[in-house]
């Protein structure tokens, strides 16, 4: 919890804050910010953590500004290549190689642990698809960052480093240049309710969600049907509160700097649809999948078979992007067999001519509810290797504790 | 317009006076510092009579050393002799209940001029929360009596504790200059820094002392969390989880439990059975005088106590020696432990297996007989030190 660590709270932000409210021009505070970003970075990530980053973004920038589409699609490799060097190779090994033959793995595995870190750097993820959003941006014909500054802000702007949201550069840009030019009490105080809102979520709600659910877990048959669904509620809530909470403090952070962030959840547990609560869940990701991977994969405009393939795709990808683990592979393919199915049910729909029915408001509880019940599935797949999914699914429904 | 326009014109009109709502935020950080630094004393554990599952860090709620000073100032008055007890479960009576722990019977058997105090914790150190507090005693120039239990073969794994989740009250008073100077135990720390500074936590907790020790953070929550209500849930709270922590009172203990683990403690006596090397006990010295400073040392009685006679029988089936080697590691500990300036007492020496809860913790019988036998040796060591004791 890099946010609620007591550096951050009491060294870095009152000192950082403090600096940057003095009543600078706005290129000395693009300097100031700068320099946070990289205190803040390699704090917590370490020299090693930062040299990485550093030469991927270095490299980003430069092959950016030649705005030729073939050295942009090499920028994405290299960073595609650098994401999975760092964060999938164990994965790979271990599980795809192992499983073919168990020596292959740890062949490669003790062969490449000898010039790569134990540990990806600090928020690979987040910086590997941000560079990758804006190569493609640039390579698509939009203007690229011309100043080192301004891309070295947009790439370590450190309210969103950890968590996100994934930045798009066309509109953090803008944002920053006006946070940094009229940054005002205003912009303190909602950013300080949001950040408090941010820890309560966090700190009290997910973290106390998440010792509670780990505690009842272990022993679920033990207990009564009602406190079983209680605690498969519990564990949606307790990645909302941790997800969002984490995005409030981000947001929260941000603002206080004037610098307004994209929200990152849109209530998603009022959703009444699969499609409508990965509009509302994590939008930043989740556009990012859908504008860098599912559309130029053909989206939906291939028919209904190469669709469902191509959400398939995305929420692997989007699932594995979480975590190098198959339960989050796993996660991502059954969202996407879920996304499958709404877009089949919904041609079927409009085949038989009930499509203006199903939108009656009547029906949306029942959407509502099926989604809900969907998403918590998911949820136990997010958690949990799948034969423990898969009793604590079944315990919900048996009130027994064989199972 | 575009979207960022819209937001300045919407942040023009705030939804809260923004200049007033951060002057709060600053002003009530301020307040909360302030407070925190005198709530401890002025909310104190009440009922203390020794450290249970709701006041310990097992159950997430770690005492801070501004409590363990206004619990030892409230406990002990300035003309009395303080009795302060560290250590691990068997001091802290473990299978006895409150109502017949030793320390209680300690109390009795010293009499009105000394106070005892019981701070021992399971899984405790000799120098963990007793040593604090007899240090901070100390340095405010008061009487005091350290007495804590240390196995045989061992005594602490640091200067500041053997657990990790304790060593915090050490770091916490030390912040704040509550202890003894000790050079040697500074040097200690510094060379163990290198190979700490790579643990995260010890990092953050290192770092959130000295910043407690300004801002008192940890002592308001955990002042607000004993008399107002807690944040976090655990397993041992879960009935009521934001209750406040006084309205907790000590659960019975699962006696069975225990008493199922007495096989278990065979392997721990066979293991202190066995001879140690020279160097080993160089180092067990070495790490006796880091830990404890100068002062001190004539000032504590260590107790390494005896095991369950029944265990020894145990082992003697298989050994017929194991007895006397038990015996003989018994005293090369106390001899160590006084080459390093230390009392040290051969505990429960007259203890049967009927005296045993299991394997080393003792029944309230134990307890007595342990209170019996320390409280002469306290009450020579205190006319040693203190001489005449009436105030």
């Amino acid at each position: 919890m890099i946010f609620l660590s007591t550096w951050f709270l009491l060294l870095f932000a009152p000192c950082f804050l403090g600096l940057y409210w003095l009543p600078w021009g706005h290129g000395v505070r693009k300097w100031l910010l700068l320099g946070g970003n990289l205190v803040f970075h390699a704090h917590f990530a370490g020299p090693a953590g930062v040299a990485p980053i550093a030469l991927l973004g270095g490299l980003t920038f430069a092959l950016a500004l030649s705005r030729r589409p073939g050295w942009c699609r090499t920028g994405i490799a290299i960073n595609v290549a650098a994401l999975v060097f760092y964060k999938y190779v164990r994965f790979f090994c271990e599980e795809l190689l192992g499983s073919l033959h168990s020596s292959w793995g740890e062949t490669v595995l003790k062969t490449t642990q000898t010039w790569f870190p134990g540990d990806p750097p600090l928020a690979i993820s987040f910086f590997t698809f941000e560079f990758i959003h804006y190569l493609v941006e640039v390579g698509r014909g939009a203007q690229p960052i011309r100043s080192p500054l301004d891309f070295a802000l947009f790439a370590t702007f450190w309210p969103a480093l950890v968590a996100g949201p994934v930045k798009r550069y066309g509109q953090f840009l803008p944002a920053l240049e006006l946070g940094t030019r009229q940054v005002g009490a205003c912009d303190v105080a909602a950013g300080l309710a949001r950040f408090a809102i941010g820890i309560v979520k966090k700190a009290v709600i997910a973290d106390n969600l998440a010792a509670w659910v780990q505690f009842m877990d272990q022993r679920l048959e033990a207990y009564p049907l009602w406190e079983r669904w209680l605690v498969f509620l519990g564990i949606g809530w307790r990645i909302f509160m941790d997800f969002s909470g984490y995005s409030d403090l981000a947001i929260g952070l941000a603002r206080m700097l004037g610098v307004t962030l994209p929200e990152n959840f849109c209530r998603p547990y009022l959703a009444w649809s699969l499609d409508e609560f990965w509009r509302r869940w994590h939008v930043s990701l989740t556009g990012w999948i859908r504008d860098y991977v599912y559309i130029p994969l053909g989206g939906s405009r291939l028919g209904l078979g190469r669709r469902i393939v191509n959400g398939w795709i995305a929420f692997a990808l989007c699932g594995l992007w979480h975590g190098a683990a198959w339960n989050f592979v796993l996660w991502g393919l059954y969202h996407g067999a879920g996304l499958g199915l709404t877009s089949a049910l919904r041609c079927l729909l409009d085949r038989v001519g009930w499509r203006r029915k199903a939108h009656a408001i009547w029906w949306r509880p029942l959407g509502w509810a099926t989604t809900m019940f969907f998403v918590g599935v998911g949820w136990l797949l997010f958690f949990y290797p799948l034969p423990q999914a898969w009793r604590m699914l079944c315990l919900l429904f048996v009130n027994g504790e064989a199972v | 317009m575009n979207h960022l326009e819209l937001e300045a014109n919407r942040m023009s009109r705030p939804w809260l006076r923004p200049g007033a709502f951060c002057a709060g935020v600053a002003g009530s950080f301020i307040l909360c510092c302030v407070v925190g630094q005198r709530a401890p004393e002025w909310f104190p554990f009440r009922d203390f009579v020794r450290f249970h599952d709701f006041i310990e860090p097992e159950s997430q709620y770690l005492p801070t050393a501004l409590q363990l000073r206004a619990l030892v100032r409230q406990h002990v008055p300035r003309d009395k002799i303080a009795v302060v007890i560290g250590g691990d479960s068997i001091l802290q009576g473990i299978g006895q209940p409150v109502e017949q722990l030793w320390s209680r019977r300690l109390q009795e058997l010293l009499g009105s001029d000394y106070r005892v105090l019981n701070l021992a914790i399971r899984g405790g150190a000799p120098n963990e929360y007793g040593q604090v507090a007899a240090e901070m005693l100390y340095h405010e120039g008061r009487r005091v009596l350290y007495l804590c239990d240390a196995w045989i073969h061992t005594y602490a794994a640091a200067p500041d504790g053997t657990r990790p989740a304790y060593r915090y009250i050490f770091h916490d008073a030390r912040a704040r200059g509550l202890l003894l100077d000790h050079p040697e135990r500074d040097a200690a720390l510094t060379a163990l820094e290198p190979r700490r500074r790579a643990e995260e936590a010890f990092a953050e907790r290192a770092f959130r002392s000295r910043a407690n020790a300004w801002l008192a953070f940890d002592d308001l929550w955990h002042v607000v969390g004993y008399e107002a209500g807690m944040t976090v849930w655990t397993p041992r709270t879960s009935k009521h989880p934001w209750q406040p922590r006084r309205l907790w009172r000590e659960v019975p203990l699962h006696t069975a439990a225990y008493r199922a683990g007495i096989t278990a403690y065979r392997d721990i006596v066979r293991s202190h059975c066995q001879p140690k090397s020279a160097d080993y006990w160089h180092g067990f010295e070495e790490t006796v005088r880091h830990a404890t400073p100068l002062p001190l040392r004539p000032r504590m009685l260590v107790v390494v106590p005896r095991c369950n006679p029944a265990v020894l029988d145990q082992l003697s089936a298989e050994d017929p020696q194991a007895r006397e080697k038990y015996g003989r590691e018994l005293q090369t500990t106390l001899r160590h432990l006084r080459a390093c300036g230390l009392n040290a007492v051969d505990g429960c020496a007259t203890c049967s297996a009927e005296d045993y809860l299991d394997g080393n913790h003792l029944l309230p019988s134990g307890g007595e007989k342990l209170a019996e036998q320390l409280a002469p040796l306290v009450r020579s060591l205190a006319q040693g030190l203190f001489g005449d004791i009436t105030p």
